[in-house]
């Protein structure tokens, strides 16, 4: 911490090669928070981009009575908030896809289909329900404080999530079919 | 099927929780450049702040030089004569050199240089004269008050012995002073002509008789050799102290019956009280500052805030500095209250890690925990129906006014600074659940600076009622310069304009 707490004072006094090393030892964890909350790749550098523009300007802010990463890391999902906001003109979902839900065992999914593909199935949900899946099932939040955030309703946060997790269901089910005929 | 979802959750936290990956090279260039950008921005800001702190600085200082300077013309010009200008204690010694049949006896009181009022001085040339013609002679200002303006303005008077370039008796009077003196005499006046304002003393005779010469401005003394008439050449060119009088031009002259008050002020010798009541229309800038989690922001608290009666009361002091500068300084006090609209409040750890329900304000941020709900868990929330957040400031103010009317109304600009404590900021609250109400009051909010500066610009009409007392209004805009909150949720500069009343008495 006291190393951290060191190079955070340099970068608050502008210190260059200090930020930079600050940048390399967080960006990967944190391209990882944004590639879920983005449609794609090119989204989430942006969010990445904007994340830690804000992680310098407010590093004064931090107050070390916390996991700093804990801290980049909600400065990360305000941001993705914030982008998602900016462009909030929602599509109204829904995935017609007359695909029917079969159960599966987590082990089985794991094993056939990658983790790049697992994201992007999360990518490919429609914005809000993108939204609301990554901050209900990665950031542990409420349905109401989600509905807060992104200034929905409560009944919707918790429709968003129930409709996000049945397209899964769906797209999780035919990316094992898919896999299946291999 | 509930099974199953539950069963996508855990997959997909399972799947990406821990997901990383290595974006592209130029997400690092960019966050480079936007950060060069930024510290341009606020390198600009840093020094557009330090060039304002200089200017006024500035400001003051030659303020500072120039009130330390008209005090020390003041006491010499206006008949408190504590000490002379060099050229005078050179003429005192002149004087003193001379033989004492060309003194007379009118050099008592006058001691190593050092002049009182009533103190005369002789021109060595006038001694055969009669009367008090025959002596330069420095009054204090008396009391003309049963006078008409003219005589009203002559404060000073300074008569003297012979004119040096045609031996006719002269007198150097203000213009009041005349009437008293020896018709038979040719008189001139020297007055500076300040509409040549170009920094050199030019000097013209303004004959006997105008009525537009107002006050001395301050007399000055300068040697002069001269040659005694009648002696013709057998004794030396004799040395002499000549007063000169700086006369206020006609230009400028002083009108009416605020002759008083105006030269008094001029000479930088008056003070003025005011007490005012300005009513306030309050208003702010707002900018998003903590980073973190809270719900509220700039934007949504702008508009569930709304200002209520604001105002500010106070006691300032005016010190004159010249004709149309005088600076000003004193005490205020501003209230400021705000209510904010109904809305839901969420719990969470509060700076000690205690959760509370948190609320957030334009002027910081305060924690409540009511009687109904004592064990809050972080995210509960409860409804505030209402709240009004008070604050509270004692300011320091100091203004520099320009005067650009001199009537008997009387209009001046006026631009300062002011250093404000503060000294309330408390935060009333109504909240209830489905059940239960309760009023909690937080009485120090947080995020909350304990001094702010402010700016001021503003407009002083004064109109006297009686000899000492005058009524003044000021329409005045103040400005915050650095934002009242600190680590709070939003970044707030309060801004106010308010119609200061007040009165003013000459002290």
């Amino acid at each position: 911490m006291e190393k951290t707490k060191q190079l955070i004072q340099r970068c608050i006094h502008g210190d260059r090669n200090s930020q930079r090393n600050l940048y390399e030892a967080y960006h990967v964890k944190m391209f990882g928070i944004c590639l879920r909350y983005a449609k794609n790749r090119e989204e989430a550098e942006d969010i990445l981009q904007e994340g830690f523009v804000q992680v310098f300007k407010s590093l004064h802010q931090f107050k070390y009575n916390g996991s700093f990463e804990g801290w980049v890391r909600k400065i990360m999902v305000n941001c993705s908030i914030q982008h998602y906001r900016s462009k909030i003109r929602m599509y109204p979902v829904v995935d017609q896809e007359e695909i029917a839900a079969e159960p599966f065992v987590n082990e089985q999914v794991t094993a056939k289909i990658q983790k790049k593909e697992i994201l992007n199935l999360v990518q490919n949900l429609p914005p809000a329900y993108r939204m609301v899946f990554n901050l209900y099932v990665f950031e542990g939040l409420k349905h109401r404080e989600i509905a807060e955030l992104l200034g929905v309703s409560e009944g919707t946060s918790k429709s968003n999530l129930f409709d996000a997790k049945l397209l899964l269901q769906k797209a999780v089910t035919n990316s094992l079919k898919i896999a299946s005929n291999y | 099927m509930d099974e199953d979802l539950q069963n996508i959750e855990d997959l997909f936290r399972a799947s990406l929780l821990d997901h990383v990956e290595t974006p592209s090279k130029t997400v690092w260039e960019s966050v480079e450049k936007r950060l060069d950008d930024a510290s341009f921005v606020q390198l600009q800001n840093k020094y557009k702040r330090l060039r304002i702190i200089s200017a006024l600085l500035l400001l003051l200082l030659v303020i500072s030089i120039y009130e330390i300077r008209n005090n020390e013309r003041g006491k010499k010009g206006s008949g408190n004569f504590s000490e002379l200008p060099a050229t005078t204690k050179m003429s005192a010694k002149i004087l003193e050199n001379l033989p004492s049949s060309m003194r007379g006896d009118s050099l008592r009181g006058f001691d190593s240089g050092r002049m009182q009022p009533n103190d005369q001085i002789m021109t060595p040339a006038a001694q055969s004269l009669p009367g008090d013609a025959r002596m330069g002679q420095v009054y204090a200002a008396g009391n003309f008050q049963d006078r008409s303006p003219q005589q009203k303005a002559a404060r000073i008077h300074v008569h003297a012995g012979e004119d040096v370039f045609s031996h006719q008796p002269t007198h150097y009077a203000s213009n009041g002073f005349k009437s008293a003196a020896s018709a038979s005499m040719h008189s001139y006046i020297e007055a500076a002509d300040a509409r040549k304002n170009d920094g050199n003393a030019r000097y013209k005779p303004i004959e006997r008789g105008d009525d537009n010469i107002s006050y001395v401005e301050k007399i000055d003394f300068a040697r002069q050799d001269v040659l005694p008439a009648g002696y013709g050449t057998l004794f030396n060119v004799i040395p002499i102290a000549r007063p000169v009088l700086h006369l206020q031009p006609s230009k400028t002259a002083i009108p009416g019956n605020n002759l008083d008050v105006l030269y008094k002020n001029r000479r930088g010798g008056g003070l003025l009280i005011t007490v005012f009541f300005s009513p306030d229309f309050a208003w702010y800038r707002l900018q998003d500052d903590e980073v973190g989690s809270q719900p509220d922001n700039a934007n949504r608290l702008e508009k569930e805030e709304k200002h209520q009666f604001s105002a500010t009361y106070g006691v300032l002091l005016d010190k004159s500095l010249s004709g149309h500068w005088s600076i000003q300084s004193g005490v205020t006090v501003a209230n400021t209250n705000i209510t904010l609209e109904p809305k839901i409040i969420y719990a969470q750890p509060d700076n000690a890690g205690n959760v509370k329900y948190r609320v957030n304000t334009s002027s910081g941020y305060g924690y409540i925990l009511p009687t109904f709900s004592p064990n809050p868990v972080s995210g509960d929330s409860l409804y505030m129906y209402s709240s009004v957040h008070s604050l509270q400031y004692i300011g320091i103010p100091v203004v520099i006014s320009y005067g650009i009317l001199n009537s008997r109304l009387s209009i001046s600009l006026r631009q300062g600074i002011s250093v404000n404590f503060l000294t309330k900021a408390a935060l009333d609250v109504n909240v209830e659940n489905s059940t239960d109400r309760a009023t909690e009051t937080v009485n120090n909010l947080h995020g909350i600076r304990e001094i702010y500066f402010s700016g001021m610009t503003g407009m002083n009409l004064a109109y006297p009622i009686t000899k000492k007392i005058a009524a003044t209004l000021t329409p005045v805009f103040r400005y915050a310069l650095n934002s009242i909150d600190r680590n709070a949720t939003v970044k707030s500069y309060p801004m106010t304009f308010g119609a200061v009343a007040g009165l003013r008495l000459r002290l």
